[in-house]
């Protein structure tokens, strides 16, 4: 059989087709499945949770999708260290089941709460924004970035603020992440953070699994982005991404 | 005299049957399970204003339901006794004001938002045994109503 990557399908998802289209650009053979095929998981060599609004998003965004039954293959996939990157919803999907905190205990330790500008809710938020990445060289999906890259990406969610208990905050100035900057890489309050928190997305298992809240997916080929961007040189892209990921399958 | 005005807002049932079913894979002691989302301020004004201050900012507060309450929340008038639990964000989330409410009330600078669930229980759970068991629990499995990382939950009714 070919190795392929899963892109999980949840009741809800709305960007496995424009996902599997670029893994598929970078030669990673991606095949969409559903959320009640656990068995195909199996013989993945990795996954893809895709961007949607998995059970519209009730109760809090991912919480549902969290107690399928298809998590258990998953968690045990990424556990065996098949390379793995939640995108959006996905990345809400992999905090609720544990996935991002490598929760050995079954305790909740990290949430993903509603945007929110000072005490103000403000909502949903879809809009450009920029990430640089913290300790690329730690994780062997960052690795072809380095600490003065600034991306462009696409943002848009409404619960995106990555809050982590008193262990996971202390860990995480060692762990490789995405936080949210201006073009020049500098940090700032709302719109530069679209939710209210500085961190964009987190990995976990040794690098391997990827959470992150911004759509690299739609940031990825030059005719994505904005024209306002265009006469920009761009010292890196988010292919690195997908190019790391399929050298880990 | 200063009111604190809640409107519990009548939510789609799907947030609260999907929850039940989850709920309901861990114990057979939950009969039903309903949700609200509820704003509340505090304001100097008549009710009879506050009413129509809500009423005039119906979309805002919920575009696409059919009614709230004031005051008291929406449960009282249920016939079973419901146990009420709120959540919410242990940072006070507060919603933006729109002009006409702004206008009627304009005492009023901060609007709280928080989710009220309401459950019906078989008789002998107590308030108290539901609060830690469903909605607090930090346990992954069961955790589903409350993350305790960003919220908080206390009893309002039981």
């Amino acid at each position: 059989m070919t190795p392929y990557v899963a892109v999980i399908q949840f009741p809800g998802s709305n960007c496995e087709y424009e996902t599997a289209r670029v893994l598929s650009h970078f030669g990673c053979n991606p095949k969409i499945i559903r959320w009640n095929e656990p068995d195909l998981l199996q013989d993945a060599s990795g996954y893809v949770l895709p961007g949607g609004f998995s059970f519209q998003d009730r109760v809090r965004s991912g919480v549902m999708a969290s107690h399928l039954p298809i998590m258990a293959q998953l968690s045990a996939g990424i556990k065996s260290g098949k390379p793995s990157i939640g995108i959006c919803n996905g990345c809400q999907i992999l905090a609720e089941s544990g996935l991002l905190s490598e929760s050995n205990h079954d305790q909740i330790d990290l949430g993903m709460a509603k945007n929110m500008s000072g005490h103000t809710s403000i909502g949903f938020v879809c809009d450009w924004v920029y990430v640089r990445p913290v300790h690329p060289e730690k994780s062997p999906l960052l690795r072809y970035f380095t600490p003065n890259d600034v991306l462009p990406i696409a943002t848009s969610h409404a619960e995106g603020r990555f809050v982590l208990n008193h262990v996971l905050e202390a860990r995480l100035s060692d762990t490789p992440h995405w936080m949210y900057c201006d073009e020049r890489g500098q940090s700032g309050d709302f719109p530069i953070t679209p939710n209210g928190g500085a961190v964009a997305g987190i990995t976990a298992y040794s690098g391997r699994v990827l959470g992150i809240m911004p759509h690299p997916e739609r940031a990825i080929f030059d005719w994505q982005l904005p024209w306002h961007f265009k006469h920009r040189t761009w010292t890196s892209s988010w292919e690195k991404l997908i190019v790391a990921f399929r050298e880990l399958l | 005299m200063t009111t604190t005005v809640y409107i519990g807002l009548i939510q789609s049932d799907l947030h609260a049957m999907s929850a039940f079913e989850i709920i309901s894979s861990h114990t057979d002691q939950l009969v039903a399970l309903r949700r609200y989302r509820t704003l509340s301020f505090v304001t100097n004004a008549p009710v009879g204003v506050c009413q129509q201050a809500v009423a005039a900012c119906f979309e805002w507060v919920n575009p696409n339901k059919s009614r709230f309450t004031m005051n008291v929340g929406p449960w009282e008038s249920e016939v079973e006794k419901p146990i009420v639990i709120r959540v919410q964000p242990t940072v006070p989330m507060r919603v933006s004001i729109p002009l006409p409410f702004k206008t009627l009330l304009p005492d009023v600078d901060v609007v709280t938002e928080s989710v009220s669930w309401v459950f019906y229980v078989k008789d002998g759970i107590e308030a108290n045994q539901v609060l830690s068991d469903w909605v607090i629990s930090t346990q992954r499995g069961v955790g589903l109503l409350c993350n305790p990382i960003f919220e908080s939950a206390d009893i309002v009714v039981g």
